[in-house]
């Protein structure tokens, strides 16, 4: 079932066209990472350290150069040494002492998997056989890989230098501990010591990877004069332009990015692993060089999604009001500080009112891949365990679940404990749109239980550009430089002819290169149809500004008695028969009225607004077995307005088969040598189509006003609530709290049989 | 190291190619006869990117050596559309938002050719079962099921008109 | 005109030794981050690529803009998404 009714104000908005991108998608001739090649292009290979935590004493690449057909090879000692220089990417920034290391190791090995050197040869096969050739003298340092092991003082420390950034009381001994902040408002232990009903318990869950099906993989060619190009799949050209030349120390117009199109990212390729390597080879081996990871490099290598382990204690007067929490958040960092510690206390806050606030959140390094950004960073893991806490106090209560949300939901004007003002958020109309579906109202078989979640996420905005021209025939080119990584070219072109009044299939949306257009972040942060559609908009009102201009120099009449109506313009001044001029006419005499018809716009909006979503669930779980699967599931989320809504119902379902996947079986499994025991699909199970019934959608529409058409931005959310409204279903269905993940069978099997 | 040659059909054109012998054949697809629409997302045959038809069974190609496709009948993505017409279930994939970012999509469009071809009316759970080994990161899988459901749908409907 | 300034952590131990708030005369982001920057110099390189900016509730992301006298600027550690 989906159900999606827009208003009908729209042409184009809201319509399903086939996506301009769909041909080449299905027929395989589109070009993803792994598959672009360059004239006469080599193949690199990498080496990685088998050990979780090493020194490297030295590395000796001679055996491996002196293989027939080796061109080049390379090591950390090749990369500058950056200390405390770190580059912006527009939001956020990166340490590129830190990317550098994680490139390539430069004197100690901090994961299993972490590169230490590379090679590039005239085939694949060569450069394998050269990785066999490198030695390394390694010497091998105790590990440290369970969370709250490595947060613990006596620790096997991995970073030397580095000391906890927030701490009240600064310290100068070696921590594994990176990150610390708290956010404290009123006496949240009074409120909680007096609440009529209070909820607590430690969540803990691994880290999980995004899981993408593609590969990374680059080709780059570095020339001497020291140009250099790169042609890479990732989540943004101009962030893999910063980091590339940030970490070789060169200037940012001396690499050019081609962004191909991507197999996936979910945050995962916001950051980069292969360029600076791959330009290293290849200003060496003077060819272009491809370097691309095998499935197993990219569990072991790429960024995993950080684990959590929280103390949590929520409570309510008798009446249903919450009258506070306190959370204690310990997330991972991987191999390198830089977790998303922000975004636990961010979700914390935006979810409900409390009038009592006692927060605190950690991040600790560990010899764990250094972790990366994955849909709605940090939320799913917190939202865990605040949507679990919330149910068991509605429960205690004995209030609906949807009621108590309603109760105590942020709604337009109330400001979070972070002092943030809520627009016209979304949050309230997503519960009552929950409350009125008939999955509710299912029945439900022996074995069976439903539970409910509820989710936020911020969504972002950032520097964005777009130009618009006009081709002689009145098409449309649409330029942008952020990847399409599901339907985003769609959403673009649906935009452009909803406003310019041209035909969808007139428009042609183009991904450019970062020498082609203007600096724009990253397609990421749930943004791009938001923040770049708008730029997009704004390109097309600036031509349409310009034809109207035009028109009036050629009609001789005042340019406010001219009108931009379905497409043409208008001539409005009194007694004048001027027949309205199409775009297309515009077009075609672009040259005789002034020149080409083109417009770039650039900007950096903040104003985006937060998504929040409810999801509910019906769950069977097998008492003999411990199996848990999923009969029944409802998205329900506020998007502002569905500009395509197929893409949009996509996110919604895929965002929440991820999170059953994380909520049921997906987890990093180490073993006692500090080695990932699952770096494979077959073993690190994601779902598959056999494990799930169809993923129901509801799309609520409460328009964002800083958007020309509402958008408030629709990929990161879904992935929030499934955790907590899997596991609301499995203590509907058992009577069983179950406060770790993944609820694998073993563990549920546990906790119906007497476990706790 | 020496080469092997190998001769097989590949999407109906007879191809000549030279590999390694330990070389697998979705690395001779892309690698040898430039054909990238096979796609490698594990190299374990537990993703399904790079299925394709050898002698009308559906592998893995990844876990194909290249040259066992001596003498076979390969079938790619690149020849499930007929000249430039669409396949049903390709232009299903398209009507329908049944991709995203497409690099699961080649490998589920020759799986559900495959599937459709042996049942032209199959259930959603057997749809479910047989595209299990196909592994889609994107879409929760909902949109790809009804795509080949409507596909199965339109294949029948033509079938009983011709 | 006189602006209220709340720095979250860690920003309030890293440049301004714990204080949670402090009283600048401004008028546009640009003017608040430079006497920021007077109070604890290295500010402003980490306000350009770390911190976003909320005045009165709201992330503004152009520092030209005019802030209304009586004012609060809270500071955040920028955030990213997925």
């Amino acid at each position: 079932m989906t159900e999606h009714n827009p208003l009908s104000q729209f042409r184009v908005v809201g319509t399903r066209p086939v996506r301009p991108d769909g041909i080449d998608k299905v027929t395989g001739k589109a070009i993803y990472g792994p598959d672009h090649v360059a004239p006469g292009m080599i193949h690199g290979a990498i080496l990685r350290s088998p050990h979780p935590h090493a020194r490297i004493r030295s590395i000796d690449t001679s055996k491996a150069l002196a293989l027939p057909g080796v061109k080049a090879a390379v090591t950390g000692q090749d990369l500058p040494h950056l200390p405390g220089k770190s580059v912006s990417l527009g939001e956020g920034e990166a340490d590129l002492a830190n990317l550098s290391c994680n490139c390539l190791a430069r004197d100690k090995a901090l994961y299993e998997g972490h590169a230490v050197a590379a090679v590039a040869a005239t085939s694949a096969s060569i450069a394998r056989e050269a990785l066999k050739l490198i030695t390394v003298d390694y010497e091998v340092l105790p590990h440290v890989i369970d969370l709250e092991d490595a947060a613990r003082d006596d620790a096997p420390i991995l970073h030397p230098d580095l000391r906890t950034q927030g701490a009240e009381e600064p310290s100068d001994k070696p921590t594994n501990i990176a990150f610390t902040f708290a956010l404290k408002q009123g006496d949240a232990a009074k409120a909680l010591d007096g609440a009529a009903a209070v909820a607590s318990g430690r969540f803990a869950m691994p880290p999980v990877h995004q899981g993408y099906i593609e590969p990374h993989a680059c080709v780059a060619s570095w020339n001497a004069d020291g140009q250099g190009q790169v042609w890479c799949s990732s989540q943004g050209p101009f962030m893999v332009r910063a980091v590339t030349a940030g970490v070789l120390d060169i200037p940012v117009s001396d690499v050019r990015v081609t962004p191909l199109e991507i197999g996936g990212g979910f945050g995962g390729k916001t950051t980069i692993y292969l360029e600076p390597v791959a330009m290293l080879l290849s200003r060496k081996a003077g060819r272009p060089v491809r370097l691309a990871m095998s499935r197993e490099d990219v569990f072991r290598a790429s960024g995993p999604a950080p684990g959590l382990v929280v103390d949590i204690r929520i409570g309510a007067d008798a009446e249903g009001n919450l009258v506070g929490i306190e959370a204690d958040m310990l997330y991972d960092a991987g191999a390198f500080p830089g977790g998303g510690t922000m975004l636990g206390p961010l979700v914390l806050s935006n979810m409900y009112r409390y009038p009592a606030v006692d927060i605190r959140t950690r991040d600790a390094v560990s010899n764990k891949p250094s972790v990366a950004a994955y849909r709605a960073p940090a939320a799913p893991q917190i939202t865990f365990a605040i949507e679990s806490c919330i149910d068991d106090i509605a429960a205690q209560l004995g209030m609906d679940p949807i009621a108590f949300r309603l109760k105590n939901a942020l709604r337009p004007g109330d400001t979070s404990a972070m002092g943030m003002e809520c627009g016209e958020i979304g949050f309230v109309e997503c519960l009552d749109s929950a409350n009125a579906q008939d999955h509710l109202k299912a029945p439900l078989g022996d074995n069976e239980g439903r539970g409910i979640a509820a989710g936020y996420w911020i969504n972002i905005g950032g520097a964005s550009s777009a130009s618009v021209s006009l081709a002689e025939d009145g098409s449309v080119a649409v330029v942008t430089g952020n990847p399409d990584i599901g339907g985003s070219r769609a959403s673009m072109a649906i935009m452009a002819s909803e406003r310019l009044g041209v035909p969808y299939e007139k428009v042609r949306p183009i991904i450019g290169d970062t020498a082609t257009i203007g600096y724009s972040v990253v397609t990421g942060g749930s943004r791009t149809t938001f923040a770049v559609g708008r730029a997009v908009v704004q390109a097309c009102d600036t031509i349409i500004a310009d034809m109207k201009k035009r028109a009036a120099n050629v009609w001789q009449v005042a340019e406010d008695d001219v009108e931009w109506r379905n497409g043409a313009v208008h001539c409005t001044a009194k007694g004048n028969d001027n027949a309205p001029m199409t775009i297309t006419e515009m077009a075609e005499n672009a040259n005789t009225t002034g020149g080409p018809i083109a417009a770039e716009v650039s900007i950096n909006p903040h104003d985006s607004l937060p998504a929040y979503g409810v999801h509910i669930c019906d769950v069977a779980v097998d008492p003999e077995t411990g199996h848990v699967s999923i009969k029944r599931y409802t998205v329900v989320q506020d998007v502002g307005r569905a500009i395509h809504p197929d893409y949009v119902e996509g996110q919604m379902q895929g965002g929440a088969v991820q999170g059953i996947g994380w909520a049921l079986n997906e987890a990093y499994i180490y073993n006692s040598k500090g080695c990932l025991d699952n770096p494979g699909f077959l073993d690190y199970r994601m779902p598959v189509a056999s494990d799930l019934p169809m993923i129901d959608t509801v799309i609520v529409e409460k328009p964002n006003p800083a958007h020309p058409y509402g958008v408030k931005g629709v990929g990161e959310v879904p992935i929030v609530p499934p955790l907590a409204a899997i596991g609301n279903a499995v203590k509907a269905a058992t009577g069983k709290r179950i406060r770790e993940l993944p609820m694998s069978p073993d563990r549920v099997f546990a906790a119906i049989n007497g476990g706790k | 190291m020496s080469k092997i040659a190998v001769t097989a059909t590949i999407n109906g054109d007879e191809q000549e190619f030279l590999c390694e012998p330990g070389e697998s054949l979705l690395d001779a697809l892309r690698m040898r006869l430039n054909l990238t629409g096979s796609k490698e997302g594990c190299g374990s045959g537990d993703c399904g990117a790079c299925t394709v038809m050898m002698d009308g069974r559906m592998v893995c190609s990844c876990l194909v050596l290249a040259p066992e496709a001596e003498g076979k009948r390969i079938e790619t993505i690149e020849g499930v559309a007929e000249g430039s017409v669409l396949h049903p279930i390709q232009r299903k994939f398209l009507e329908m938002g049944g991709l995203q970012c497409g690099f699961c999509t080649p490998g589920f469009i020759v799986a559900a050719k495959a599937l459709l071809e042996r049942d032209p009316d199959p259930s959603e759970t057997e749809i479910r079962y047989w595209l299990a080994g196909n592994l889609c990161r994107c879409t929760g899988y909902d949109k790809i099921i009804r795509a080949v459901q409507e596909a199965a749908a339109e294949m029948r409907q033509e079938r009983v008109v011709s | 005109m006189a602006i209220r300034v709340v720095p979250l952590a860690p920003v309030d131990s890293q440049f301004f030794g714990g204080r949670s708030e402090l009283v600048v005369e401004a008028g546009n982001l640009f003017a608040v981050i430079r006497a920021l920057e007077a109070i604890a110099p290295g500010f402003l390189k980490y306000a350009q690529t770390r911190a976003w900016f909320s005045v009165n509730g709201a992330i503004e992301g152009d520092w030209t803009a005019t802030i209304p006298p009586d004012s609060e600027v809270i500071i955040l550690p920028a955030i990213a998404g997925g």
